[in-house]
Parts: structure tokens; C-alpha cells; sequence
């Protein structure tokens, strides 16, 4: 890095992913305060030393290139080294001994790094440890390692593992940082030396190329790194690259590699003077790190220390995958638990959307969200802070342009539905499913835009400051808190917060579709029962007329044969007998007209209203010869689908009643329709200047038999006429009601489907 | 030997064969009849009018009024097995029946009725109904003589042989 033309800098995103290309593992320099010595095994020939040897062990780097390490080390040391060719796996360094060299003691790390030898000799700089030391260091370790067991949550269980690394290291500052799916960071933890004026990062996001790439590559390869001293000198290896093959040592692992200088600025700049970082994987993926910083001072943390804080990341790293997870399954259960304990409330109900209802006040406990609502084919229930009613009839129909989409999730819903915006206050995230294929019946949850709530450290957008000159890029320095306002997001749904969702959705439709089949089995029994029903009123009528016409006839032939024998009362008598049978076999003549209507199909063609009503006015003015009736057809009726010849018994029984049941002078009875609702649908109107119907009687009024007025009053009639036309119209799929008032008229009204050509 | 032709009565109701012999007689109706109550005897003596061999033969009625609803073989049954017997289709065959039912009605026609009559539920009613049906049958229209029962029959046995 640091090496782009100005010009290609400023046409870049200016950030440090310029940092991203540099390769630190092969920076062939270390930090000062240690040695090390690359070995060419077995003969342990030494092919690279740090230029500080002469400093630290009394030996010129020179001098010590191509010689034995044995110039280095006593006997015991050396045979130590030697026993390593029998060790296949050195890749991590492992602690051999600690040796001296005049004042200087040394911890001695031997690893292997491309088939070659790596020793490197940390000098203690820290305080001494005693055994008794390390004894009251491994017992805190194990109870630490309890607590952290223990700890119920993600959050008490981060807290607890800052706090005690800061008490075993004695940094300033401990951290326990997350990466985030951008990449960025977030400070879930934070232990901080009290009394310093230190300003707490807690809570703070980092950009993600405050980590750059390269690094993070890095951060999965060893545990833990530490620069006691940020402000070191580097010392360079000599000579630079492998004498045998020229090629530069990977020093990957090694714990004393020097860092990128980008890095050592980044960490100046936060002003830090020492730093360690412990690596903290989950499921073998880096989920973040443990970062210790020192501000006070530079500070060297002794190899037990480390060793010590190593295995305690180790842990962390393997307690967080069952913490996460014991949060995760928490929260499952809950939503499990709703979602059937919702399932229950419904195969209670009625019906769907009846069961629905019934969720609306318990809608917020499924999921974490600041609204819910129900959407049944535009009925609208609400719970907590959603969009108005209009705004989700809006939102709805949106998610319903795509009928294969089930369920639906999104933390920005502006971005799909731009008019969103206006309620991004309460709905910024939706989560939404769709519970039935045909119908728009939709659960939908709602986030509010999460606003103020990122807390950058600095601003993200400029994590790299253009020196005076702009030749040269450094590290941001500007670490105050920023906050981002972030605009139409929300917290984004997890992945077991969606899967909870479709399941729900599965287990509702399947209740449904049993219900569906259940109602199902239902419909045919009733069918059933009711067919049977018809044919029971076809043949009971049928086989009732036989033997009443016997009585008839039987009490025609007395009449006329026997009459003058019995005289005038036997007679009259007679007679009676005779119209009783008579008015009897109308009345089965009208229930077996309407078992008919009940058992034949009905057509399901085009029918033009119009024609139907003149026909019907023909037939009853032809019948009725009546000069005082005047019937008004509007014109244009509309063309309705359904069975021509019922639909005019609808218009002859209608307009009958209304010539029937009329006093006046002039009998006016209007035929007209309107539409209804959203369209295909109208609505047919019968209007007569009438008797009207007394509101006592409306109940009955589509009664079988049912007769308000004496059987000779108004010309007579069956009583079966408006039965007829109510089975007509159901069986079109229509409903039909009346308005009256007595002595005004009275309205017959009903509905019927409009003819779709398609 | 030629006798008047008589009119097949098929009725299976004894009630309504007497209220029929009542309004017959009101009607001063002179034409004689024979009267069947159940479907098979009033096919069986068909055939056996048609046939032949049969002492019976060519005593075949001038008209059939037909019954709907007949215990055992129904109405409709008889009507049909008359239509397609090639001695007997000529005979004309008008239903009386107390069914309005249009599907009856189409059915009956189709199958090959010559009439069909909704019997008035009034006495006086069905005796005109009666008393006009006879005139118009025997009076007004020519019906097909035995002579051209004959001819079918020879037709029919021309058939047979081939």
C-alpha cells in the first residue's frame, strides 16, 4: 500500500483495501523486543537471522548466517532443537525452554513454516512469575470457565470473558468485537480501565476495512497475536529472502512478525500504545475477536499470560457456537410455542378468518416486531405500531401481484415498494405470509426504520485521511462517535424468524385444508340429504294425489247419482269434499313444483334480463287481461348468467305478487336493476304501489304454504310462489330480501352474477 | 266375422277405473272397451291379437289409453314395446296420466304417443276431456283397418325370412 499514484488514489474508493493486496505474512521483518533464527533441518544450519542479534544474543546476524545453531545454544538446548526433525506437526509455535543470553532471559518458540525450521526468542520483559503465580492464574481460568458455562445469554457471557481477560492481562481495554454480515464490526462488550478518561468504543461500529482482508485471513490462522510496543522499530531479516531459494520466509504464524505499518498507524490513532488480539470462531468460521488495547504505555504480556488467554478464546470460541445456539432455540421455542398454541385458537373457530380474529391481541408474541396486522380479503385487525388501513390495502395488493410468492421479508421495504417510505416510521421491515392461494389473506409483521441506531466509530465512509500533500494515504483518525442515520432499514429478520414464519403458514394451511375437507364432506352429505329430500316431497306428493282424487271423484259420483237422496245439507257437504280435494291437490301440485325446482339443473348461459321480464309482463297481462296494471321495464337491463326459464318464474312470481296484492286504482310495478359492489354482481329490483308487507310478517314471508291473507282474499294463490323464487335465486348463487312499508308499496329485491364472456 | 273395434283401457287403479266407467257411461260413450290392470297382460293380449295363429287374431283395438304409473312394467315400458313391434306400432296410443311433469310428457312423445293428456282432476272435467277424446279417435280420424295390420304382418314375415 502506499505506493498508488496519486491520481489512481483519488479515482479509488479511498479506503484501506489498498491494504488488501499487501501480503503482511511476508513482511521478512519482526518486532525488536526477540530474535529470530530460520533453520535449514536436520542439520540445523542456520539460512536467516533478525539484524537485532548481535543486540540481544552477542552475536552479529552475520556472523550466525550459514552456521550451526549450535554457536547459539548449549548442548541440551541444541539436542532439544534437534529431537523437533521427529515432529511432523509444528505449526503452531511451541514453547521448547527459556534460555538466557547475559542479562536477558528468553522464551524459546520453535515452529515450522514451509518445510522450514522457525526459532524465535521472546525476551521476558514482564514481570516475573512465580510458580505459585501461574498455580492462582489456572485456578481463575477455571472458574472463569464455570461462569462462562453458566451464563444464560450471549451478552452476560461476552461481558464475562472482557472482564476477565482484562484481569489477567492488565490492558486498559478489552473488547469483544463481532463482524457483521457487511463485514463491519460491532462492539458487543467492552471492559475498560476506570479512572483514565478513556472514551468507551461499546456499542460503536467499526467499518469492515478497518479490518482489511489480509488480516482477517490472518486472524483464522493463529489464536492470538500481540504488539507489546505499537511505536517499535521494525528489524529486518537477513538476508531478506531463503539464501537457498530466494524466496521470502512466510511468516504466518510466527509471534513475532512485524505488522503492516497501516495497522501499527490505525492503532496509533485510536491511541493505542500496545495491543493483543485473540481470534473467536464459531463453527470454525471468525465470528470476531477479543482486541486488548493499552493506552497508558507500551506493555508486554508474558508468554504463561497469553498461553493462558489462548486457551480462554479457545473456550469463548466453543461456548459461543452452544450460547448463540441456546439463544436461537430459545427464541424457536417461543415462536414454536405460539405458533401452536395459534393453531389451537383456530381449530376452534369457525372458520378461518373467524380464528384470525381471534389471534389479533396475541398477533406481537410470534415474533420481535413493533406491529402485526391480519389482512382477511380486506378486513384489516391491527396490533402495536403499523401502517393505516388504506397503506396495507396498498402494501397487499402489492404482495399479492406475485401468487406464488408465500411468504415475504424484507428490511427495506422502500426498496421494493417505494411509496412504503411514507410509514417507514413503523414499517421500514415487513414480514409477511400468505395464508390462503385464491383469497388475499395475509400475517404481516412490521419493523420500524432503524434510525440512530449505528453508532460508527468515525465516519465509515472516510476511513482513510488524505495527508496535505495527497500522496499518501493513513488511517482514519477521526474515532469520535458518528452516527449514521440509516435510512429505510430496519433490523433484518433472521433466518429462524422467517422459517418460523413459513412454518406457521404450512400449519395453518394444512388446518385449513382439512378444515376445507372436512366442510367438503359436509357439503356432499347435505347434497345428499337434500336430493333425498326432493325426491321424498316428489314421490310423497305424486303418491298422495291418487288416492285424493279418488276421494274426489268418489264424492263427485255420489253428487250426481245420489243427490236427490240426500238432500240439500248431504249435498252441500259433498260439495265441500269436493273443493277440499280440489285446493289439497294444488297445494301438492306446488310441492311438487318446487321438489322440481330443487332437483333439476339448472342452465348456466347468457341471459338478457330484459327479454326475460318482457316476457314474463306478457305472459301474466295475457292471463290477468288487466287494463288498470301499467308495468315499467327499465331499459338495458343487464345480461346476467344463469337459466332463462327460471329467472322469468322469478319475474312471474315477483310481478304476480305485486299485481295480486294491490288495491289501487292504477297498479304500478317498476323492474329495474343497479350494480353492486365491486362489480360482477347486480342487484334486480321488483317495485309495486302494493298493500305492502306489515314488518310482523317478514320473517315468514318466503315461507312454504305461508299465507298472510285469507285463502280467498287477493284471488287466492298457493303460498308457494316467493319459496320458488328465494330456491331460484339461491341456486343462481343470489340472495333476495324485500323493503316495504304498508300501504306504500313494497320492493322485491335479489342478486344475480353478471355474464362474463370469458 | 267383424266385430266393432274396442278401445284397450290399460288403468292399474280400480278407483280410478271406476271413476273412468262413470264419467264412460255419463259420457253416453258407446264404443266397447276392454280393460287391463297390469302392463304385461295388456302387452300379452296384444301379441296375441296380432298374431296369426291365435284364435284371437285380428281382433286388435282401434286405440290404447294408456296408463303412466302401472304396478310392475311402467307406462312408458308398454309404450315403447308397442312403438317397436311392427304389428302393433300403428295402433295409436294416447297416455292419460295424472303427471304434468314436462319431462313425462317429452319422454312419452318421444318413445311415440299420439296424445298425451293430463287427466283433469275435476269428474265433470275428465268426463268432457273423456267424452271428446273418444269422438275424436273414433269419429273424426281414420285409423289403419286390420286389413293393413294384415299387410304389415306380411312385411314382417318377409323380414323373418330373409
Amino acid at each position: 500500500m502506499g505506493t498508488s499514484a496519486p491520481a489512481t488514489a483519488k479515482e479509488q474508493k479511498l479506503d484501506l483495501t489498498n491494504c488488501d493486496r499487501e501480503q503482511v505474512q511476508f513482511i521478512s521483518a519482526i518486532l525488536p523486543h526477540g530474535v529470530l533464527i530460520a533453520l535449514r533441518e536436520p542439520d540445523l544450519t542456520i539460512l536467516q537471522a533478525s539484524l537485532n542479534s548481535s543486540e540481544l544474543l552477542g552475536i552479529p546476524a552475520q556472523q550466525l548466517l550459514g552456521s550451526s545453531l549450535a554457536t547459539v545454544l548449549d548442548h541440551d538446548q541444541f539436542t532439544k532443537v534437534q529431537e523437533l526433525s521427529h515432529v511432523a506437526d509444528l505449526a503452531i509455535p511451541q514453547h521448547l525452554f527459556r534460555a538466557t543470553a547475559g542479562e536477558a532471559e528468553f522464551d524459546v518458540l520453535a515452529h515450522r513454516s514451509a518445510g522450514v525450521l522457525i526459532l524465535e526468542f521472546e525476551k521476558r520483559t514482564a514481570s516475573r512469575l512465580n510458580d505459585q503465580d501461574v498455580i492462582d492464574m489456572y485456578s481463575e481460568i477455571r472458574h472463569t470457565l464455570a461462569r462462562l458455562g453458566a451464563a444464560p445469554n450471549v451478552q452476560v457471557f461476552l461481558d464475562l470473558a472482557v472482564s476477565q481477560v482484562r484481569k489477567l492481562t492488565g490492558f486498559d481495554r478489552v473488547m469483544a468485537y463481532q463482524f457483521m454480515p457487511d463485514g463491519s464490526g460491532w462492539v458487543r462488550a467492552e471492559s475498560l480501565q476506570e479512572g483514565e478518561g478513556l472514551q468507551p468504543y461499546l456499542e460503536q461500529h467499526f467499518p469492515a476495512s478497518d479490518i482489511p482482508e489480509p488480516a482477517r485471513r490472518l486472524l483464522t490462522k493463529s489464536w492470538l497475536r500481540h504488539q507489546p510496543d505499537i511505536g517499535y522499530t521494525a528489524v529486518p531479516l537477513l538476508p531478506a529472502g531463503n539464501p537457498a531459494t530466494g524466496e521470502p520466509l512466510d511468516m504466518s504464524c510466527s509471534v513475532l512478525r512485524s505488522v503492516s505499518v497501516m495497522y501499527t498507524g490505525y492503532l496509533k490513532n485510536l491511541g493505542t500504545q500496545s495491543s493483543m488480539v485473540m481470534t473467536l470462531l464459531k463453527e470454525g468460521q471468525l465470528w470476531g475477536l477479543i482486541a486488548c488495547h493499552h493506552h497508558r504505555s507500551p506493555r508486554h504480556v508474558a508468554w504463561e499470560i497469553r498461553t493462558a488467554c489462548e486457551f480462554l478464546a479457545h473456550m469463548v470460541s466453543l461456548l459461543l457456537s452452544a450460547k448463540q445456539e441456546l439463544e436461537t432455540r430459545d427464541y424457536q421455542n417461543k415462536m414454536q410455542s405460539v405458533a401452536g398454541q395459534w393453531l389451537n385458537i383456530l381449530s376452534q373457530a369457525d372458520d378461518l378468518c373467524a380464528g384470525l380474529r381471534r389471534l389479533c391481541p396475541n398477533l406481537l408474541e410470534f415474533v420481535h416486531a413493533g406491529g402485526a396486522a391480519v389482512f382477511m380479503d380486506g378486513e384489516i385487525e391491527k396490533q402495536g405500531n403499523t401502517p393505516s388501513d388504506e397503506q396495507l390495502r396498498v402494501l397487499t395488493n402489492f404482495l399479492s401481484i406475485d401468487v406464488d410468492r408465500h411468504l415475504f421479508a424484507t428490511d427495506s421495504m422502500a426498496g421494493e415498494l417505494p411509496e412504503s417510505a411514507s410509514y417507514k416510521e413503523v414499517a421500514s421491515g415487513v414480514l409477511a405470509i400468505r395464508l390462503a392461494g385464491g383469497l388475499k389473506h395475509f400475517m404481516l409483521w412490521f419493523r420500524p426504520e432503524q434510525v440512530q441506531t449505528v453508532s460508527w466509530a468515525g465516519d465509515p465512509n472516510k476511513p482513510v485521511d488524505i495527508t496535505a500533500d495527497g500522496q499518501r494515504l493513513t488511517p482514519r483518525t477521526s474515532f469520535a462517535l458518528w452516527q449514521e442515520t440509516v435510512r429505510l432499514k430496519s433490523h433484518p429478520w433472521l433466518d429462524i424468524e422467517i422459517a418460523a414464519a413459513r412454518d406457521l403458514r404450512a400449519a395453518i394451511l394444512e388446518f385449513v385444508l382439512r378444515k376445507a375437507e372436512k366442510l367438503g364432506h359436509l357439503y356432499e352429505q347435505l347434497q345428499h340429504s337434500h336430493s333425498e329430500l326432493d325426491t321424498f316431497a316428489y314421490v310423497a306428493s305424486h303418491d298422495l294425489k291418487e288416492p285424493l282424487r279418488g276421494i274426489s271423484n268418489y264424492s263427485k259420483m255420489l253428487q250426481e247419482d245420489c243427490g236427490e237422496e240426500l238432500g240439500a245439507e248431504a249435498r252441500a257437504r259433498l260439495k265441500t269434499l269436493g273443493r277440499l280435494a280440489q285446493r289439497m291437490d294444488s297445494l301438492l301440485d306446488s310441492l311438487l313444483e318446487y321438489s322440481r325446482v330443487g332437483r333439476i339443473g339448472f342452465s348456466d348461459a347468457k341471459v338478457n334480463l330484459t327479454e326475460v321480464a318482457e316476457d314474463a309482463v306478457d305472459t301474466l297481462l295475457m292471463r290477468s287481461g288487466n287494463s288498470n296494471v301499467e308495468i315499467r321495464i327499465i331499459p338495458d337491463l343487464p345480461v346476467v348468467t344463469g337459466d332463462q326459464v327460471r329467472l322469468g318464474e322469478v319475474f312471474l312470481n315477483l310481478i304476480s305478487n305485486s299485481i295480486k296484492y294491490n288495491r289501487n286504482e292504477k297498479k304500478i310495478i317498476e323492474v329495474g336493476a343497479e350494480p353492486v359492489g365491486s362489480g360482477g354482481t347486480v342487484e334486480v329490483y321488483v317495485r309495486d304501489n302494493g298493500i305492502g308487507i306489515d314488518a310482523a310478517h317478514h320473517e315468514q314471508i318466503f315461507q312454504i304454504f305461508r299465507r298472510l291473507h285469507g285463502r280467498d282474499e287477493f284471488g287466492g294463490g298457493s303460498g308457494v310462489g316467493l319459496t320458488i323464487a328465494k330456491k331460484i335465486v339461491e341456486r343462481h348463487g343470489g340472495k333476495i330480501w324485500f323493503e316495504s312499508l304498508p300501504r306504500v308499496g313494497t320492493t322485491f329485491r335479489f342478486t344475480l352474477k353478471t355474464h362474463n364472456p370469458t | 266375422m267383424t266385430r266393432e273395434r274396442r278401445i284397450l283401457i290399460v288403468e292399474d287403479s280400480d278407483d280410478d277405473y271406476a271413476a273412468m266407467m262413470w264419467a264412460w257411461e255419463k259420457a253416453q260413450i258407446k264404443t266397447p272397451f276392454v280393460r287391463y290392470n297390469d302392463g304385461e297382460s295388456a302387452l300379452e293380449f296384444l301379441k296375441r291379437s296380432a298374431s296369426e295363429s291365435d284364435p284371437r287374431h285380428g281382433d286388435l283395438p282401434a286405440l290404447v289409453l294408456l296408463d303412466l304409473n302401472l304396478q310392475r312394467q311402467d307406462g312408458r315400458a308398454v309404450l315403447a314395446e308397442i312403438k317397436i313391434d311392427c304389428c302393433l306400432k300403428s295402433i295409436p296410443v294416447v297416455i292419460m296420466t295424472t303427471s304434468a311433469n314436462p319431462k313425462d310428457l317429452e319422454a312419452c312423445y318421444a318413445l311415440g304417443a299420439n296424445s298425451y293428456i293430463v287427466k283433469p282432476f275435476e269428474l265433470t272435467e275428465f268426463k268432457d276431456t273423456l267424452q271428446k277424446l273418444v269422438a275424436y279417435w273414433m269419429e273424426v280420424v281414420r285409423l289403419p283397418s286390420s286389413g293393413e295390420n294384415d299387410a304389415n304382418q306380411k312385411v314382417k314375415a318377409a323380414v323373418d325370412r330373409r
